[in-house]
């Protein structure tokens, strides 16, 4: 963009303020945390948030099945077995991956990594298989991100969505979420739900665009 | 599809958004008021949707959901009153994160550069997502000029574009629709089988738009937010047709209101802990996209160019006038659309304006102008409930009142000035008054003809009734009955 253009802009927002260039800014000083919930339940505190996430997580619609991480590939695979799905795209994330395929194999369903033809993603593909970067107890979020090891499109193309969530990464609320400023993914989504509509006469309808259905596998350990 | 020649036209024959020349609210909402399907349909929904909202905020901050709305609006006020400088960090931020940043300071200079854009990358196709701030400018008929097919993808804006007909409400664009005008327009325009079914006009709307998000070679998209120290641009969806368009093709332009500004993460996540909640009851959308920057050199995919173009468009007007700069701070939840006694009779369309409600009655006058919209803020009964409803704590009937204070240029007739003095008379003493309330409970009872309210005043009285009727009071006084129950008076 132009300088002289952008000063223009900026020297009318700063006329009707009546701030000049580099004028400082006092601080927003306000208590932020006034929106975190209180957590329910006393003791052992990631069991707190652990149990709050689920809840959460099945109060807007998603589903959520709890394994030890040594279980994880059995416990997806089952999933899809009996939800009748048969094909897969995975992302690249290499965490559980390698086990997960291998099951996969065996069930004969049939995984296609990542940077498949659009025409098999958006006709074939049954089920996108990302990993969770995070997730956020108090409103039941998880966290997925375009990146170099999973498309935008795996989580949002096929009718069914599996996240694998490790649960350390799961914190109390949004204000938890550890962000730097500098060093975003181009593209990060908290799904909270699947996808849905009210649009006609408020009639609730799941799957519009997006996935209709979001499985989460919570693995510990 | 269909190609509008012109824009749709509401009962007046003007254009349902933004009639030409000066618009008047009444004979609009006249005739809403006779449509008992739409009434009930909007009734329904609005009720439903502030109950919601009052539950869903109760449950997740029991009772300090109005301290926190006052935090709300404190952070909006704070970034608004230096917008300057939260612009400035975004523009920098989003420019190294590699966003193309434009600057538009009315409607036709945005239009003009989402036309060139498209028209440099020789876009075919454009899939558009939910953006207030393009209804605003008329971006669909300039892109769809210039030999752009445009298609909107948001269910109900898809329904609408295709059924000829205009969002009447900021969340829930086809409140005033029902399923049958639905299955109508499917079956003619999209060639589908008629069903009444939402479930399966759903799908079909679906599989219709997938070959659009595939074939697509523009996406265009609003944004909810602009973080200032990350340059992001946020972006709050339910169905998934916002990441399509923001994943799917090889270029994605988003227009935004230079007011969607706040300065850190912790601000954004403080807001959207209200936005969906006071929205729709839920605890966060569907889907909340936190965008940087186009695709990176090793992203698996995602569009090559995203740019963002700022508009200003009546906003830095706004801005200077310190008694509706806090307008600007609106979220555009729609909690005080849900909340508004006036909004739920009216009904969207009535206002003449993608922003409508009481929001609407303060901004749309502020943006196109008071002289043009002169109605708008008598639409409310200024009882209030869209300040409490407002998550960002927005004073919207103090900005009523001062804009109808603008409208009233000249002194009150010698009747009303009478009236004022007798009621600073009768209001002065505790006999005056009580003298005055019982003339005044008798007479309103002699002229409403034996019904419990009073429809058509006599004489001079008889315009405050045309677009109103007045409630009688109880027929035995309250210091009455006090009384009689054994309370004493002072
Ligand atoms: S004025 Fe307040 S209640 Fe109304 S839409 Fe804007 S943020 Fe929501």
């Amino acid at each position: 963009m132009k300088g002289t253009a952008k000063n223009i802009f900026l020297d009318r927002i700063r006329a009707a303020l009546g701030r000049s260039p580099g004028q400082s800014v006092d601080p927003l000083v306000v208590d932020h945390d006034m929106v975190r919930p209180s957590l329910p339940g006393s003791g052992d505190e990631r069991e707190n948030l652990r149990a709050l996430f689920v809840d959460r997580a099945r109060a807007v619609g998603m589903d959520v099945l709890i394994c030890p991480r040594a279980e994880v590939a059995k416990v997806a695979v089952n999933f899809l077995t009996e939800a009748a799905i048969t094909s897969v795209q995975i992302s690249n994330d290499p965490i559980i991956e390698q086990e997960l395929v291998e099951k996969m194999n065996e069930s004969s369903i049939r995984v296609a990594r990542e940077g498949v033809e659009l025409d098999v993603l958006y006709q074939e593909i049954e089920c996108g298989i990302t990993m969770a970067k995070a997730a956020v107890a108090s409103t039941g979020s998880v966290v997925v991100t375009g990146s170099d090891q999973e498309s935008r499109l795996t989580s949002l193309v096929p009718p069914n969505h599996l996240v694998l969530l490790a649960d350390s990464r799961i914190v109390e609320d949004l204000l938890d979420l550890s962000i730097s400023p500098e060093d975003l993914p181009s593209c990060m989504t908290l799904v909270t739900g699947p996808s849905k509509t009210a649009d006609i006469e408020g009639v609730l309808i799941t799957g519009v665009h997006g996935p209709g259905r979001v499985q989460i596998v919570l693995y510990h350990g | 599809m269909k190609k509008p020649a012109a824009p749709p036209t509401s009962v007046d024959g003007e254009p349902i958004l933004f009639p030409r020349g000066v618009h008047d609210i009444r004979p609009r909402a006249q005739q809403f008021l006779e449509d008992e399907s739409l009434q009930s349909a909007v009734r329904e929904a609005t009720t439903l949707k502030d109950q919601a909202r009052r539950d869903v905020l109760k449950e997740a901050f029991g009772d300090d959901v109005d301290q926190i709305r006052s935090i709300a609006g404190e952070i909006k006020r704070h970034t608004i009153d230096h917008l300057d400088h939260y612009i400035e960090t975004w523009i920098e931020r989003a420019e190294a994160a590699g966003t193309r940043v434009h600057l538009a300071s009315d409607h036709q200079e945005a239009n003009r550069i989402v036309v060139e854009i498209a028209r440099e990358k020789n876009v075919k196709l454009c899939v558009k997502s939910k953006s207030m701030v393009t209804e605003e400018t008329h971006l669909l008929p300039q892109l769809e000029a210039a030999g752009i097919e445009t298609v909107e993808t948001d269910l109900g804006e898809f329904i609408i574009q295709i059924d000829d007909d205009a969002p009447s409400h900021i969340v829930m664009p086809m409140i005033h629709k029902d399923r049958k005008s639905v299955a109508r327009a499917f079956v003619r325009e999209l060639g589908a089988e008629y069903t009444e079914e939402p479930e399966q006009l759903t799908r079909i709307a679906r599989e219709h738009l997938r070959e659009k998000y595939r074939r697509a070679d523009l996406g265009i998209s609003g944004g909810n937010f602009l973080v200032a120290e990350s340059g992001s641009l946020v972006l709050c969806t339910n169905e998934g047709n916002g990441r399509f368009c923001t994943s799917a093709p090889p270029t994605h332009i988003a227009v935004v209101g230079i007011e969607k500004l706040v300065p850190a993460f912790k601000d954004l996540w403080f807001l959207l802990h209200l936005l969906a909640r006071s929205a729709t009851g839920q605890p966060l959308t569907c889907y909340t996209q936190v965008l940087t920057g186009p695709r990176r050199q090793d992203d698996l995919d995602g569009p090559e160019e995203m740019h963002v173009v700022l508009v200003d468009a009546g906003r830095t007007r706004i801005l200077a006038d310190p008694q509706f700069r806090e307008s600007l701070g609106c979220i555009r939840c729609g909690a005080c659309l849900n909340a508004c006694p006036v909004y739920r009779k009216a009904t969207g369309h009535a206002y003449g304006s993608v922003y409508s409600g009481p929001i609407g009655a303060v901004i749309t006058p502020l943006l196109q102008g008071l002289d043009r919209n002169p109605t708008l803020p008598e639409a409310s009964s200024l009882c209030g409930a869209c300040y409490e409803a407002c998550p960002v704590n927005i004073d919207l009937p103090r900005m009523l009142v001062a804009l109808r204070r603008k409208t009233r240029k000249r002194r009150g007739t010698t009747g009303e000035r009478m009236a004022l003095w007798g009621m600073r008379i009768a209001f002065s003493s505790d006999r005056y008054y009580r003298f005055a309330a019982s003339i005044h409970r008798y007479l309103l009872r002699c002229f409403s003809g034996g019904s419990d309210r009073l429809r058509a005043a006599p004489g001079p009285l008889s315009g405050w009734t045309r677009d109103r009727d007045l409630i009688l009071p109880a027929s035995r006084s309250f210091r009455k009955r006090w009384r009689d129950r054994g309370g004493a008076i002072r």
